[in-house]
């Protein structure tokens, strides 16, 4: 279901400002992590779900779903009241359920078990099947059930239609779009101001992207607000420029330390 | 205490018992789909996720309420819109025999809500006369959207109930993956059918007997592009402009391009000629019998939308109704 995105739940009850949730993840801060690390644990999660999901050969806009149930878990609640990696393995056996394209709740353990093993051996994941089970009805319980999700994948395939892309500019802008996904543009914009400025970075990447079209006449006739756009830009640049100090073997230990300084709190 | 007192069990759903019940603070009539989660070992059903998914999004005068869920530990409780009827009940209650008028009024609200569907991307897959919830204001609202899905239909439910095929496109029959909006236009024009007559129009009992019971009615397809294929009846003369001869509605009724590439193309199926419809649905107008027709094009691509069937003159007697209607009390 696409055709539909401002009569949405996604639109109506789960859109969030900037200024909401950095009240939200200014509780991070308050253990000590610093903006770079808050931006190292979103590109954590978000590659570990997209690890989970190639395995299961899923398709990225199952992945990217699995990616926001997982962020809209954690805007109530903190990462000591579930282990995130069970709530990973548990966001992407109810993205499949949803995105229609089901698997066995084993598979999945046994799945989501083999990518954490990928990350780092010394993770512990000693969950078993029952746990994804019982940690789907909390999941479902913070979004009201609410499930159906958009992302910006079919807005740039729409637009496409269009304009016409080169393959490769296409590719592009596919590929910043599953970057968005370590952002938290998703929780406040719509999807199309996404894919926009997705094509809008795209651009400056690959000259002639837009091909014989004026490209600024082209983005002026978008009725879109260009403010929006050019933050979602901010955001990207800025999550490229965090991601150069990012390396995937040092998380699992910055996981762990924060969840320990949670617990004492607690 | 439990928020709603349960009045009467109602029936079993693809996954699970429906009752009747009331709302103990605001009396609330309402119907409740218990679905039990006791194996620890699965989570929620798929079926009960595409459900509940999809009504919390859909929002429609034409399809069933969803008001909320309630979850715990052992089950997981829908509240519906109470409706106390639906198709099939109430066309054995009319002893199969609706009036003209009400057949118009419940295929026109049938197709609202498929419209609404189509328009949303989501497809219902699971059309049938049992699904189709009634009430006594003679609402016509969808239901039960647990069997969508997006790959094959099952031939058996949750439940290992059998689904029944009387109302599934020749195309899905035929073992079709690519299919779209138009198999819910397919049942439509089934149920339109089946109310009009008060008997299913298909009543196969498995997919080969299916689509003789199909093949019967509209004739054998056949793919008009393919070396062995029936020539083409004679052109009539252009002038004067004739009705099409029966070989020509024969030919256009049965032509159905690249239907042979299907996975499970019935090679053996016997050869039918179409047969008039007509005298199959006596009680039907011509605007009626052109509109079921269109309803069950063989080719997918044929088949007339629901936002097209809609403005179809069949419906023009309702439209002439509601602009008589006195104007609504602002």
């Amino acid at each position: 279901m696409a055709a539909n995105y401002w009569e949405s739940s996604q639109f109506q009850r789960f859109l969030l400002t900037r200024y909401e949730l950095a009240e939200i993840e200014s509780i991070h801060m308050l253990q000590h992590l610093t903006t770079v690390d808050v931006t190292h644990l979103k590109i954590y999660f978000s590659n570990l779900m997209l690890r989970i999901g190639k395995r299961l050969r899923a398709r990225q806009e199952t992945i990217a779903t699995a990616i926001i149930y997982f962020k809209r878990f954690y805007i109530n609640n903190s990462l000591y009241d579930i282990d995130p990696y069970l709530m990973a393995a548990t966001c992407m056996y109810l993205a499949c359920k949803t995105e229609e394209c089901p698997h066995h709740i084993k598979h999945i353990w046994g799945e989501s078990k083999a990518a954490i093993a990928e990350v780092s051996a010394d993770i512990k994941f000693q969950y078993e099947i029952p746990d994804i089970a019982e940690c789907e009805s909390y999941l479902l319980e913070e979004m009201k059930f609410y499930l159906v999700v958009y992302h910006p994948y079919q807005v740039l395939i729409d637009l496409n239609e269009h304009i016409k892309l080169p393959k490769s500019s296409l590719q592009a802008a596919w590929s910043i779009i599953n970057d968005s996904y370590c952002t938290n543009a998703i929780l406040i914009y719509p999807p199309h101001v996404i894919a926009v400025a997705s094509l809008f970075l795209s651009r400056v990447i690959d000259q002639g992207i837009l091909g014989d079209l004026d490209a600024q006449q082209w983005f002026a006739d978008l009725n879109v607000d260009i403010t929006d756009i050019l933050q979602v830009v901010n955001d990207m640049i800025e999550l490229y420029h965090t991601w150069k100090s990012y390396a995937d073997d040092k998380i699992p230990d910055l996981v762990q330390k924060y969840i320990a300084d949670l617990a004492a709190v607690a | 205490m439990e928020k709603y007192q349960k009045i009467e069990k109602l029936g079993e759903g693809t996954y699970g018992i429906v009752y009747k019940a009331q709302n103990r603070d605001t009396s609330e009539v309402v119907a409740l789909k218990r679905i039990r989660l006791d194996n620890e070992e699965e989570g929620v059903p798929c079926t009960a996720i595409r459900e509940i998914s999809l009504l919390k999004e859909l929002k429609h005068p034409n399809i069933v309420g969803l008001f909320d869920v309630l979850h715990t530990e052992k089950k997981l409780t829908l509240v519906f819109e109470f409706m106390d009827s639906d198709l099939k009940k109430f066309v054995d209650a009319y002893g199969g025999d609706l009036d003209a008028l009400t057949v118009k009024h419940l295929l026109y609200q049938l197709l609202c809500g498929i419209a609404y569907c189509h328009r949303s991307r989501v497809l219902h897959r699971d059309l049938k006369p049992q699904n189709l919830l009634i009430n006594k204001r003679g609402d016509l609202k969808l239901g039960d959207f647990g069997l969508a899905r997006a790959f094959g239909i099952p031939v058996r439910s949750y439940s290992h109930e059998v689904v029944t095929l009387w109302y599934r496109a020749p195309d899905v029959l035929m073992g079709s993956r690519k299919y779209d909006s138009s198999i819910d236009i397919w049942s439509v024009g089934c149920i339109f059918a089946e109310m009009a007559t008060g008997r299913p129009l298909f009543a196969g009992t498995s997919i080969d007997d299916q689509l003789l019971h199909i093949f019967k009615i509209m004739g054998t397809p056949f793919d008009p592009l393919a070396a062995h294929a029936p020539p083409p009846p004679p052109a009539p003369p252009a002038h004067p402009p004739a009705e099409p001869s029966p070989a020509e509605r024969d030919y256009a009724r049965r032509a159905w391009p690249a239907c042979e590439q299907l996975p499970d193309w019935p090679h053996a199926a016997p050869v039918y000629a179409s047969v008039p419809l007509e005298p199959l649905l006596p009680k039907l107008s011509a605007p009626g019998i052109d509109l079921l027709q269109r309803l069950l094009e063989y080719a997918p691509e044929n088949r007339i939308s629901a936002e097209h069937a809609l403005a179809h003159p069949y419906f023009d007697e309702l439209r002439a109704l509601n602009s008589r209607a006195p104007a609504p009390v602002a």
